[in-house]
């Protein structure tokens, strides 16, 4: 079965073509970074507005590089949440359409499930059951996965999510839009331990984050450095930052691990990227003799693979939606069922 | 035998339209307000079983590619450009304004010169005005434009029609000036392309060219991307 995948919540149009049989055909994406930097963040509008120019194009894009003639999409998976909700109507509307005219079964593909799944595309995935470590601008999540569509939260962050507090501390740093993969360079030239801030609510039980008082500490310290700051300064800041962050979430996630027995960890999300992270990570995951995969560095952040993916194996299941599209700026990952249990929407 | 799939999205209304070179032939709207993702693609499969016909038997799509709500125009344009594409058909796209002076045209005939104003909220409206001649047809003769209501010239004279819900602002409404607070439907986007049709003067793209006209471009204000 071919499915076309559609991924359109935030600031990146991503379109792909995954085969059951064969694997991922093709993929493209358009990012609006470079749209957005002059404005300091994601504008919904322009975000909404540039979906709208770049959809058709990545579609024939992706068809063509698969090699596949319009006739021989077998479905249609998008994202219908969470996001904002004028960009998530742009493919949504079109994937189902498309779904519509071609006579094909369409699938709504929840965002986090497609990232939870990202790395299924890897020649060795991950197998069933495992704990999701989703950590990305909006969501930094510890998840119980048992099977696709049983979700269970162990923790979440309380207040900002990492990739939020990675982009606002390079803001204060003068990083540019967005500012989070460019302060883990900058944290590469640090020096270890000149800055060292407490990694938040490892001393606490449980496996919830919290990462606002952090960027305040980091705040702080900055205030107290010579203005303006040097090169060092802000690689050492930038590293003291980053391994505050990175010890926090590798505390939690040998705690999830633990707390469940499982030995399998999933790290997916745009922070999922970082390498101080995977190497934490790894190297704790060893301790624990159990095992971490990640997604492919081009399917951290948004894209359209996993969408098609995700959206794949609910309609192998024998999941579909029929042709009114409902959307979800907010649909928390735990609202969703096994395939055939659900209309694949919230309630 | 010109089969034309019409609609829509771009007000509070929401609608779709059926049509032949003789006529109408099915139809269905909806005022209910922020249902228009849920609704739209339903009443085209609705109507396309009602009158027994595929995607494939029509000659295109036409629909309206604003102005009108940001969010309506993008349900609208992104749902015909799926359809198109996978149909590969080719579109015709429609300006609200143009769709709303026929619609006027429609109704009172006798009317030569016609002013149109849609609400545009935010205390504006996107208007503009035409000639209607029954021999040459129907001209638009100004621009496109998006104007505080106090901006916008009056017609004078016995055969000036007005048509659009833009006509219902306050300010306008002061006017006195007789008027139909119509919003646009997709039975006047498929007599309006019909007409086009009739006249050679269609323009037929390939979805991909679908795109919004929005008249308000000015929507987020520029920051310094970093510091602060």
């Amino acid at each position: 079965m071919r499915v076309l995948g559609i991924e359109s919540s935030c600031d990146e149009t991503g379109v792909a073509v995954y085969d059951t049989e064969r694997g991922l055909l093709s993929h493209a994406l358009f990012s609006q970074v470079k749209l957005h930097a002059e404005y300091g963040g994601v504008v919904p509008e322009l975000a909404s507005r540039d979906h709208v120019r770049r959809l058709l194009p990545l579609v024939d894009q992706v068809l063509a590089e698969a090699g596949l003639s319009r006739q021989d999409v077998d479905g249609v998976a998008y994202t219908t949440g969470p996001g904002l909700l004028g960009a998530l109507m742009v493919g949504a509307m079109a994937g189902r359409s498309l779904a519509l005219a071609w006579g094909v079964p369409a699938v709504a593909v929840h965002h986090m499930e497609g990232h939870l799944l990202a790395p299924m595309l890897e020649a060795e995935p991950p197998a069933f059951p495992f704990v999701a470590l989703l950590v990305s601008g909006g969501h930094t999540q510890l998840i119980k996965v048992e099977a696709l569509g049983r979700y269970e939260l162990l923790g979440e962050s309380l207040d900002d999510a990492a990739g939020e507090a990675f982009d606002k501390t390079a803001k204060l740093l003068g990083l540019p839009y967005p500012g989070g993969p460019e302060l883990a360079r900058l944290a590469e030239q640090g020096v270890p331990e000149r800055f060292v801030f407490t990694a938040p609510m490892i001393d606490r039980p449980g496996m919830d984050f919290s990462f606002s008082g952090l960027k305040t500490a980091v705040r702080q310290a900055v205030a107290r450095l010579p203005t303006p700051l040097s090169e060092q300064d802000r690689a050492d800041v930038a590293l003291g930052f980053q391994t505050a962050v990175v010890r926090a979430l590798e505390v939690k996630c040998r705690r999830a691990l633990q707390a469940t027995g499982h030995r399998t960890l999933v790290v997916a999300g745009g922070v999922s990227a970082n390498t101080a992270l995977r190497a934490a990570l790894d190297r704790m995951a060893a301790k624990e003799r159990g095992r971490v995969y990640y997604p492919d560095l081009r399917f951290c952040t948004d894209n359209g693979a996993m969408i098609a993916y995700a959206g794949a194996q609910r309609l192998l299941a024998g999941e579909q939606v029929d042709s009114a599209v409902t959307l979800h700026a907010r649909w928390p990952l735990t609202d969703l069922q096994p395939p055939g249990q659900s209309a694949g929407q919230a309630a | 035998m010109t089969r034309l799939l019409a609609l829509d999205t771009t007000t509070e209304a929401c609608s779709v339209a059926l049509w032949e070179a003789d006529g109408l032939v099915v139809y269905d709207h909806t005022l209910e307000p922020r249902s228009h993702t849920r609704r739209l693609l339903p009443m085209v499969e609705s109507l396309l079983a009602q009158a027994g016909w595929s995607l494939t038997q029509l000659a295109g799509i036409a629909c309206t590619r604003g102005p009108g709500s940001f969010t309506g125009v993008r349900v609208g344009v992104s749902a015909v450009q799926g359809l198109a594409y996978a149909a590969e058909l080719p579109v015709l796209s429609l300006s609200t304004l143009d769709v709303l002076a026929w619609q006027g045209v429609q109704t009172q005939p006798e009317c030569r010169h016609w002013q149109v104003a849609m609400d545009a909220r935010m205390g504006e409206i996107y208007c503009a005005d035409y000639d209607w001649d029954p021999a040459t047809g129907l001209h638009r003769t100004t621009p496109e434009q998006l104007l505080k209501p106090d901006r916008l010239t009056l017609l004078a004279g016995p055969d000036v029609g007005r048509i659009g819900a833009g006509w219902a602002l306050p300010e306008l409404a002061a006017t006195g000036a007789s008027v139909d607070a119509a919003l646009p439907h997709a039975r006047s986007v498929a007599a309006w392309a019909h007409e086009l049709l009739g006249r050679d003067l269609a323009d037929w793209q390939p979805p991909h060219q679908l795109q919004p006209v929005y008249l308000r471009d000015q929507v987020a204000d520029r920051r310094p991307a970093a510091g602060g």
